[in-house]
């Protein structure tokens, strides 16, 4: 891959988190925050004229790009305003309008965050490959809600696409519960993870400026803000548990935190003839803790079985 | 002329060197057939109504895309926990110019993509490089979850040399040695380029081939000159597959299909829990530890949740303790083999209402509105004849093309559908 050049634009896609649900429970209130991002957004396009952007609302019902809106009607001129800052600014704010007068109402669910991360991706694709200059993709993405468990492998499925394509993923969360699946999402694909929580005024802003703006070739220069620890841990299927050594099934690769003779997954029976890996370990439980594990999973019948087998 | 009478005699003596003669081996475009990946691509372009070529280059284009759009969707085990050996033929015949530059750069360089293809579509699995020369095998790598060992080994120019015969028994027993010591859940695999029509084996092959059969490896080759009966034999006796590439992208595309896990038989009874760490990765800006990898002074590595060691990278085996190190995303990377996206479904634009494509909110070709101007992010697709849509069986959104081949070859789940 070709090394980034200081002339080269950018493409940024916004993802703003527009669950009024989430937004209620942050310090900071969504006008604020949709002020401040527009400000950000500005002083992106006006950073370099070939700079594109996109913006993408996401709620927990339906994603939708903000801009550009396809078929939107022509806004009117204003001498006063750079004429691409009024249509950007009038565009999101207006969509986002929209989106949260549809969303009201169902304010418990989680923003579809993996579907606006593969459709940023997908609009990025389309965009690299009908231009000729090199532009260097990245997403930014505003979150305000938690993470929801069932979003994981689309999530992880999108992150590991704009890997491969080389796409940063910077997050800025608004409230004060971190996000692991995002924390990985930046660490990954090199972004940068952001947390503001202080309803201070521009903090948000400012924040966004300092570690947000800077294009693929400024980050090379600059230092980005580190995160001390990163959580890679699994969750372990049967429990919930976050567990750090854990058992895989060798045919699905569901995670268990303990022994059992039958994969509650993907129903395949364990043959217990091979060591486990990892050399020189000291056998692991006894039979009759394993029958045990499995008859708390609640598959003594299977267990029994499989036992006998081997 | 002496001999009237003998003319025709004489004219048979003669080889024919005429070339407008043998009409069996013409092409349909008037070259010869070996030229024919050099096609005539000019005569197929035809202007459309404005005078433009756009429409037919987008079109052929289009058909290149289509050919790789359907795959296999069933939901089948797979065997996601590989250890797979590459043996590199390194002979004297692998010098012949047939691919160019020569068979040996070509080979080396497409094994560069397929290691970094390998490595990403299983994250788990692991690799190792052997050569084969003068008779003899050497590792060129040992089995190793890191793409930059093999592709530092893959670039070494030494590697390049060539010299003498191949040795297939020797390769296979030493790939096979390599094998024995991978645990027996993972799927046991050794994959061959060869350009050599003959092997220099030191002993019985057909002993290599039982053994090889006990130890259930797989040995696939892709052959870049001609079938050959030993090398088959091999490959289907051991359940692999055996090709002959006939040219550059028909090497890639034999190359590159032992990449996705294959399906595992049935009767494989080798599954097993297998104890894996999930490391935290730590990081500290005012003091940097060694690792136990490359025993170097790093600010931030993984952290052995067993022994506490610390490693550079993520997947590989702790030094200290043996235990397999993954990250959670790794195995979720992984989890796609196992549920594929189905198939998009090819629908007419007239049965389609929406205005823009679902995935990537480009307004479609020809249904956009005259009046309305394309906004600066939008993409114009040129004036094309109505492109079909793809409709996605799960969530009935309507994607283009590109989205298509996007969702199933990189991104592996529908934007509609999560």
């Amino acid at each position: 891959m070709a090394e980034p050049l200081e002339s080269d634009s950018s493409l940024l896609v916004v993802i703003l988190d527009v669950n009024p649900g989430s937004w209620a429970r942050s310090a900071l209130p969504l006008d604020k925050a949709l002020q401040q991002m527009v400000i950000f957004i500005n002083a992106y396009l006006a950073l370099n004229t070939e700079n594109r952007l996109v913006v993408l609302g996401a709620s927990p019902r339906e994603c939708r790009f903000l801009y550009p809106a396809p078929g939107g009607g022509a806004p009117t001129h204003d001498v006063q305003v750079y004429e691409q800052f009024r249509a950007v600014d009038a565009r999101v704010l207006s969509g986002v309008a929209a989106m949260v007068e549809d969303a009201a109402g169902d304010d418990a669910g989680h923003s579809l965050m993996s579907r606006a991360l593969s459709m940023a991706l997908c609009h990025i694709r389309r965009i690299s490959a009908s231009v000729m200059t090199k532009v260097w993709p990245r997403i930014l993405v505003l979150s305000a809600g938690s993470d929801s468990a069932r979003e994981y492998i689309s999530l992880m499925n999108s992150i590991f696409a704009a890997e491969k394509m080389s796409v940063l993923v910077d997050v800025c969360k608004v409230v004060a519960q971190d996000s692991v699946f995002l924390q990985q999402a930046a660490e990954i694909t090199g972004g940068n993870y952001v947390r503001v929580d202080t309803p201070a005024n521009e903090s948000l802003l400012q924040t966004l400026m300092f570690t947000c703006l800077a294009d693929h070739y400024t980050r090379g220069i600059l230092n980005a803000p580190s995160n001390e620890l990163i959580d890679f841990r699994a969750t372990c299927f049967c429990h919930r548990r976050v567990v750090d050594i854990g058992f895989v099934c060798s045919v699905c690769l569901s995670i268990f935190c303990q022994m059992a003779p039958v994969c509650s997954t993907c129903q395949t029976k364990f043959t217990f003839k091979v060591a486990r890996a990892g050399k020189g370990r000291a056998s692991g439980e006894p039979p009759a803790a394993v029958a045990a594990a499995a008859t708390a999973a609640g598959t003594p019948s299977a267990a029994m079985s499989s036992l006998n087998l081997s | 002329m002496a001999r009237p009478g003998n003319e025709p005699t004489d004219d048979d003596d003669y080889i024919d060197i005429d070339d407008t003669e043998p009409e069996g081996l013409k092409g349909a475009d008037g070259g010869y057939s070996w030229e024919e990946e050099y096609k005539r691509s000019w005569d197929v372009i035809q202007e459309d109504a404005n005078g433009s070529i756009q429409s037919s280059v987008a079109e052929i284009s289009d058909q290149l895309k289509r050919r790789r759009r359907l795959r296999d969707t069933e939901a089948v085990q797979r065997g996601i926990i590989r250890h797979m050996v590459v043996v590199v033929d390194q002979s004297e015949s692998m010098a012949v110019r047939d691919l160019v530059p020569s068979r040996i750069h070509a080979a080396l360089n497409l094994l560069e993509t397929f290691v970094g293809e390998f490595v990403d579509q299983n994250p788990i699995s692991q690799l190792s490089l052997i050569g084969t020369k003068d008779g003899l095998a050497e590792a060129l790598t040992e089995l190793s979850g890191n793409p930059m060992d093999h592709i530092g080994a893959i670039r070494a120019k030494t590697n390049r040399d060539l010299a003498g015969e191949p040795s297939l028994q020797n390769a296979l027993e030493l790939g096979m040695h390599g094998l024995r010591r991978a645990p027996a859940h993972g799927l046991r695999e050794i994959v061959c380029v060869f350009g050599s029509l003959t092997t220099c084996d030191p002993g019985d092959i057909e002993q290599t081939l039982q053994a090889l059969k006990h130890a259930e490896v797989r040995v696939s080759m892709v052959h870049l000159a001609a079938e050959v009966f030993i090398f088959k034999r091999i490959c289907k006796e051991t359940g692999g597959q055996f090709s002959v590439a006939t040219d550059a992208d028909n090497m890639k595309d034999a190359l590159l299909a032992s990449v996705p896990p294959p399906p595992l038989s049935a009767a494989r009874g080798t599954s097993d829990m297998v104890l894996m760490g999930f490391p935290i990765k730590a990081s500290s800006a005012s003091l940097p530890t060694p690792c136990v990898c490359h025993h170097e002074l790093t600010f931030t590595g993984y952290i052995c949740p067993r022994c506490k060691a610390k490693v550079c990278s993520l997947p590989t085996d702790c030094d200290v303790c043996g235990l397999p190190l993954v990250s959670a995303p790794h195995l979720a990377r992984s989890y796609r083999h196992l549920f594929p996206e189905d198939n998009f479904v090819e629908t007419a634009a007239s049965e389609i209402s929406s205005r823009a494509c679902f995935g990537c909110g480009v307004e479609w070709a020809d249904g956009a509105p005259p009046s309305v101007k394309p906004q600066s992010g939008a993409v114009e697709g040129a004036a094309r004849p109505a492109p079909n849509r793809y409709r996605c069986p799960g969530c009935k959104q309507a994607f283009c093309l590109e989205c298509d081949i996007f969702v199933h070859e990189a991104l592996h789940n529908c934007p509609g559908c999560v």
